[in-house]
């Protein structure tokens, strides 16, 4: 009854303007760009991160078999190529989580989180809104990882099925891992930690999930966690149609592949949106929100 | 009124003038904050683990004529194993002094220890002595799990084990100035990861931490950015002594010592002179304590 007076007497008349989720998201990408465009340095880094990162696996392709690569189905047995997209689309998906742990762990240092969760926009839309940039970021340093590959030997079939094959692996990537990454910020927002389970996600995913040799020399109990994660699936998703020139319509390999990683989204979607809820209403019933 | 107010601050205590003590003073503090971090010891413990068995796994793939060909054995694990954990280990060295400096400044405790009676050196000593063994924790582990985890052949013998503990201090030695130059730019700009960053990377692909340097020799100007390298020579007297179980008997060790101890005698004086040169700057600027 007393809370209830107290409410009154702080209530505000204004009435509050509505901002489209669209108005929101654009709002969130301006915010982080600004954010990253004071940090020039870290682009020229991250650019070179990874053109050495290709250019190592460039040289080691040089003292590799291409047996293993023929034998589990990647017919060109090129080591370089299986590496190169390995490794772009596995820095893709680990930066865009790290992105988002990091991003609300930030916050959190920064004393804003509280603020923003606090405000209108729901923690639905603040989790859509702090991904957009690191994708987007994100697919700019991919693509420039996949040029600069092509440009030192790589070899890739590109049509117009291959791509459009790959575009949808692609998308299915980027929705399972944003799911991962909403999971692992909830668990960033209860602990106040965030970059220990994201790093042990990161090395565990480069084990099993085959970012830099084929599943086949791993043992069945490895391979098993592999199955469980989505990068592993879009990995042979994206080799096969781009090293071996197989689509949707003609590969059951890449039909496979597709339901595993729909079946992913499906479950870890809504899973990863309860958790990250739990955590926040919990921060939020202790107070921590703004604790760090 | 200056004089009285100083003379109402002061206090009678007679400052600890030994260095060593200083030293070890810091080294401890900085051990006690270190495990405070319990989830991050078992990640990072796990982590190196797993990065052993990522390497295990590449190796099933490699042609051991390719790595006989450089003279460093047959076995790409082996080879890999030694590359990465020195690598990390000499990245724990040089990265701790910059990036405890820029967590004091962050944290506002910088000023604090500039203005106590503690000599920067022995600041600096202190904490690079953390990194040492924080390092040295990781390292042996890395070795440890890849010898009895993964087979990886390796010397462990008496006299390959001593040689490679001097070649691991003149390596440390080598890159401690680089490690106390890099503070200097934290003093001064406030930020250095991405610079300690990007020494690392480049550290480890010139001085070929998981390819063979002869695979560089079609690229004359990788392979002369290799010679430069200090860690090219730490990685290939390392490489010598625990796989092929070369001793300090060995021409081939002692000139890779030598480079080491030229570019020990070159940097760490260079490293002092610009940390001190950045440390005078912000006092008299004022900015110790902004960020």
């Amino acid at each position: 009854m007393e809370s209830d007076k107290i409410i009154q007497m702080l209530q505000e008349p204004t009435v509050r303007s509505k901002t489209t989720l669209a108005e929101k998201a654009k709002a969130f990408i301006v915010r982080d760009f600004k954010i990253y465009w004071t940090y020039k340095f870290w682009v020229v880094f991250d650019v070179i991160d990874i053109a050495i990162l290709v250019a190592t696996y460039y040289f080691v392709a040089q003292i590799i078999t291409p047996a293993h690569l023929v034998a589990e189905g990647y017919s060109s047995g090129d080591y370089f190529t299986f590496a190169m997209l390995g490794i772009a689309f596995s820095q893709y998906v680990q930066n865009s989580v790290h992105g988002l742990t990091e991003g609300v762990r930030d916050e959190q240092w920064t004393g804003t989180i509280e603020t923003i969760l606090s405000s209108a926009t729901s923690y639905r839309s603040y989790l859509l809104g702090a991904s957009l940039f690191r994708f987007l970021y994100g697919t700019i340093i991919l693509v420039g990882a996949l040029g600069l590959g092509l440009l030192i030997g790589g070899k890739v079939i590109l049509t117009p099925s291959t791509l459009a094959t790959g575009a949808v692996f692609a998308l299915l990537l980027v929705s399972g891992h944003l799911a991962i990454g909403a999971m692992s910020a909830g668990i960033v927002v209860m602990i106040k930690r965030g970059d220990p389970i994201a790093w042990g996600f990161t090395w565990l995913t480069q084990l099993v999930s085959g970012v830099f040799y084929p599943l086949g020399l791993l043992p069945w109990y490895l391979k098993w966690v592999g199955f469980a994660l989505p990068l592993t699936y879009s990995l042979d998703g994206i080799r096969r149609t781009f090293m071996n020139g197989e689509t949707f319509f003609d590969s059951a390999v890449l039909q496979t592949d597709l339901v595993a990683l729909i079946a992913f989204i499906i479950i870890m979607v809504p899973l990863s949106l309860q958790v990250f809820a739990w955590a926040y209403r919990r921060s939020q019933r202790q107070g921590t929100l703004g604790q760090y | 009124m200056d004089n009285q107010l100083i003379t109402y601050f002061q206090d009678n205590v007679a400052p600890d003038k030994s260095e060593v003590r200083q030293t070890w003073g810091i080294f401890w503090g900085q051990l006690k904050i270190f495990m405070t971090y319990r989830t991050w010891v078992v990640t990072d413990t796990f982590n190196t683990i797993v990065s052993i068995a990522i390497y295990y796994f590449l190796s099933l793939q490699v042609q051991p004529s390719q790595i006989a060909a450089s003279g460093y054995g047959t076995s790409y694990l082996a080879f890999s194993l030694i590359g990465i954990a020195f690598a990390n280990y000499l990245w724990f060295c040089i990265n701790r002094i910059s990036h405890s400096m820029q967590s004091e400044i962050r944290e506002g405790t910088f000023e604090t220890i500039a203005s106590s009676p503690i000599r920067m050196r022995s600041y600096l000593f202190g904490q690079a002595a953390r990194g040492f063994l924080v390092g040295l924790y990781y390292m042996v582990g890395a070795l440890a799990v890849g010898v009895y985890g993964f087979n990886a052949p390796l010397h462990f013998e008496p006299a390959a084990l001593l040689t490679s503990s001097l070649v691991l201090v003149f390596m440390v030695l080598s890159h401690l100035g680089l490690g106390i130059f890099i503070a200097g730019i934290v003093l001064v700009y406030k930020q250095a990861d991405p610079v300690t960053f990007m020494v690392s990377l480049f550290m480890e692909f010139f001085a070929g931490a998981l390819f063979p340097l002869q695979l560089l020799s079609n690229y004359p100007p990788l392979a002369i950015a290799s010679e430069l390298m200090p860690y090219t020579y730490a990685l290939d007297a390392l490489r010598k002594s625990l796989i092929q179980g070369a001793t300090l008997a060995s021409q081939d060790i002692l000139f890779d010592l030598a480079v080491l101890v030229v570019y020990a005698v070159i940097l760490l004086p260079l490293g002092l002179w610009s940390f001190n040169v950045g440390y005078d700057r912000i006092r008299t600027e004022g900015t110790t304590s902004s960020y």
